[in-house]
């Protein structure tokens, strides 16, 4: 029904999208990540939320300036053919190196927590055929799937209230007690949280109310923020700084705090509703690195699809050795920060651009 | 054609499940689901290891089984039971670890609770607590009156309003307390009586090593100054030369509040404390239905409180150890790295102005 429609996505598609594809598994340990702040880093969030709101507003000027096309395309228009469809490779490659860390940490953390004693090669496959399947309904099944996502997992934050009943409010102060050093070393840590919201550079064109897309896409990563801040103050209050430091995923022991009667080990439960946030963020990956794939070859086909999906499944079961894969996923992370800053560049050689036109 | 395929793939996948070799993993009947933990003193390198599985029901006479070792390593002593078992010693289900006192005074507490807290299949709400004597008898006594031992110590360690003195440490308050630098621990302290156990007391910790045990009374009074809402009953004796009275209050309400100074150099804390109680027992000569008679009955209470609040608090300072953590109220406005020096400092130097306000709220419906 869609099929021939390219404007597909509305208001509440945008906002879900925006909001589900920044939080994958970062969230798991992001209190762990800030660590070097010590308790001041509860009100970080915020400020990682100011500065991503930031970085929005060049991504969609120039998307505005571009209507119809995506960011892969954007590349060729401005950069020509070559240095552009270059440019663009990198980034599919880039996409599929997310796509594989956030499917393999996950898989890790099942693995610790859940399934101790199974591969994860099971679990592995059903996954990557989920992912596949979402993705096969183009952008608009992704948002869907996002939407429901997050009503299926968002209650998941209620249970933070009996760490935060535990905790201790008097971690909040001081304010400000961190080094320079401290502050770049967490920020540096921290932010990688935020990334997932320069996605919308690839689906604008899809979006039915461009103008209003800033505001959508803010009000999505303010709700990423606002959930960042719940978890981060509640992790504050409830631990020690070692503990902090120490302790891998610190959201999953907030969890371990709760007591009911009727459930025990309410991690675990949430640990499998994870797979939601995991999906969506696998899925928006996985779409983006299909795109560049259609637009390297200038055609659009159904195999490009499960050629990455294959790529990736080999990446994330061929057990490489954890140092080399830990240096390239460090890698990848980095150069998020350089993609969630690029836009700007964009801008600049747009005006470039259009001036040069002009005087011609 | 397509559909025809499809179908015919996903029933040749449905068959092939029988295909699948029987797996090595674990179900619930190979596992032994571990309760209780009790850990003796051997040596400096060696403990012993009680552990407590209670069987399902058919599977032998006895309701739980007991296996004990001697291990320098926690994870190999299981490994060990295990194979004494001959069942997967699982410790998803673990509830309660207990430490004899020989055990919390030389070895180290914090070690085996580190152990505890890295695995992911244990739950972080587990108890802990300190036995008198030896914690393998808590484990292998045989009380007429208690059906399973380990369902009896869960629910011993549950908190619940008579016993509110005690702090029923989890493992993450044990961890949180030895790591933070502003407080140290404390765990209830457990005494095997004829046919039962009790909550006898509770000891403080400092850097994993057990120091000293307080009062249940003492420890009600750090419960409240740790902002607990609601405390444990209260008995009062006032004995002023000629006239003793003795007294029962219960409810009991807790409001407090602590302010520091901010400074270093000279430390000073207020604490005001603000309890409200139902007085249920009274012995005296005092006839409380006169309104002079009962206001001065409140008085005298509470300052006789505010008096042991004041021996209490000087009683930790000796002890050098500060389960309330009155340091945190000057990390608070510290700017830098707070570490254990300068909560060993206030300690030692900090000055308590106490104020107790005690209200009584009825004595009954009798006249």
């Amino acid at each position: 029904m869609d099929q021939n429609q390219t404007k597909v996505l509305n208001g509440y598609h945008v906002v879900f999208l925006v909001h589900l594809v920044m939080s994958g598994n970062i969230l798991l340990t992001l209190p762990n990540l800030l660590s070097p702040l010590g308790f001041s880093q509860w009100w970080f969030p915020l400020l990682f939320g100011v500065i991503a709101n930031l970085l929005l507003i060049p991504m969609i000027w120039i998307a505005l300036k571009y209507k119809q096309h995506n960011l892969f395309a954007i590349h060729e228009l401005l950069l020509g053919k070559w240095l552009g469809r270059s440019l663009n490779g990198f980034l599919i490659l880039y996409a599929v190196l997310t796509l594989a860390s956030v499917v393999e940490g996950y898989l890790d953390l099942i693995q610790i927590i859940a399934l101790p004693d199974r591969t994860i090669i099971g679990p592995l496959i059903v996954f990557m055929l989920l992912l596949v399947y979402i993705v096969n309904g183009d952008i608009k099944s992704i948002a869907r799937f996002c939407i429901i996502s997050f009503f299926l997992v968002v209650w998941i934050l209620f249970f933070l209230k009996w760490a935060i009943g535990e905790g201790d409010i008097k971690h909040i102060l001081p304010l400000f007690n961190f080094t320079r050093q401290e502050f770049f070393t967490a920020t540096k840590n921290g932010f990688i949280a935020m990334s997932g919201f320069e996605i919308i550079l690839f689906y604008f064109p899809y979006i039915i109310c461009q103008k209003k897309a800033f505001k959508q896409a803010s009000l999505g990563i303010w709700i990423t923020v606002s959930v960042y801040f719940v978890t981060v103050f509640a992790s504050v209050m409830y631990y020690s700084e070692w503990q902090l430091e120490n302790v891998m995923y610190p959201v999953l022991y907030l969890l371990n705090a709760v007591t009911l009667p009727f459930l025990e080990r309410v991690d675990v439960l949430a640990i499998s509703l994870w797979v939601f946030l995991i999906l969506t963020t696998a899925a928006a990956f996985l779409w983006v690195a299909k795109k560049g794939l259609d637009s390297i070859r200038d055609k659009e086909k159904k195999s490009h699809l499960y050629i990455i999906a294959a790529i990736v499944f080999g990446i994330v079961s061929i057990p490489f050795p954890a140092e080399y894969q830990k240096m390239v996923y460090e890698r990848v992370y980095y150069s998020n920060y350089g993609f969630m800053i690029w836009p700007s560049f964009l801008c600049i050689i747009h005006l470039l651009k259009t001036k040069k036109e002009v005087v011609k | 054609m397509k559909r025809f395929i499809f179908f015919a793939f996903l029933i040749s996948l449905l068959g092939t499940v029988g295909c699948t070799q029987k797996k090595p993993s674990s179900s619930v009947e190979d596992l032994s689901m571990v309760s209780s933990i009790a850990f003796d003193y051997i040596s400096e390198d060696e403990v012993r290891m009680t552990v407590s599985i209670p069987q399902s029901t058919g599977d032998s006479q006895e309701i739980t089984q007991n296996y004990t070792v001697n291990t320098s390593l926690i994870q190999d002593g299981f490994t060990e039971v295990s194979s004494q078992a001959g069942k997967m010693i699982a410790l998803s289900q673990l509830r309660t670890i207990l430490f004899s006192e020989e055990y919390a005074r030389k070895g180290d507490v914090t070690v085996i609770a580190k152990h505890f807290y890295r695995d992911a299949t244990v739950g972080n709400n587990i108890h802990l607590a300190v036995v008198k004597d030896k914690a393998e008898d808590i484990l292998k006594g045989s009380f007429p009156n208690i059906p399973s031992i380990n369902t009896y110590l869960h629910d011993l360690l549950q908190p619940k309003m008579h016993t509110s003195f005690s702090p029923f440490t989890t493992l993450h308050d044990f961890i949180n307390a030895e790591t933070n630098t502003v407080s140290h621990s404390s765990m209830p302290y457990l005494e095997k009586k004829e046919d039962s156990i009790k909550i006898a007391s509770v000891t403080l910790f400092d850097g994993g090593k057990m120091l000293e045990t307080v009062s249940r009374k003492q420890s009600s009074f750090i419960q409240a100054l740790k902002g607990l809402d609601k405390l444990a009953p209260l008995d009062i004796t006032l004995d002023k030369g000629s006239d003793k009275e003795e007294l029962h209050i219960e409810l009991i309400e807790n409001k407090v509040k602590i302010r520091s100074n901010k400074s270093l150099d000279s430390p000073q804390v207020s604490i005001r404390i603000k309890l409200q109680g139902s007085l249920v027992e009274y012995k005296g000569n005092k006839d409380l239905s006169k309104d002079e008679d009962f206001a001065k009955l409140q008085k005298d209470i509470s300052k006789h409180v505010e008096q042991e609040v004041k021996d209490l608090l000087e009683k930790l300072r000796k002890l050098e150890v500060d389960p309330v953590g009155f340091s945190e109220y000057f990390r608070m406005y510290y700017k830098g790295k707070w570490n254990e020096k300068l909560t060993e400092k206030i300690i030692a130097s900090v000055e308590y102005n106490v104020s107790v306000d005690f209200d009584l709220l009825n004595t009954g419906i009798l006249k």
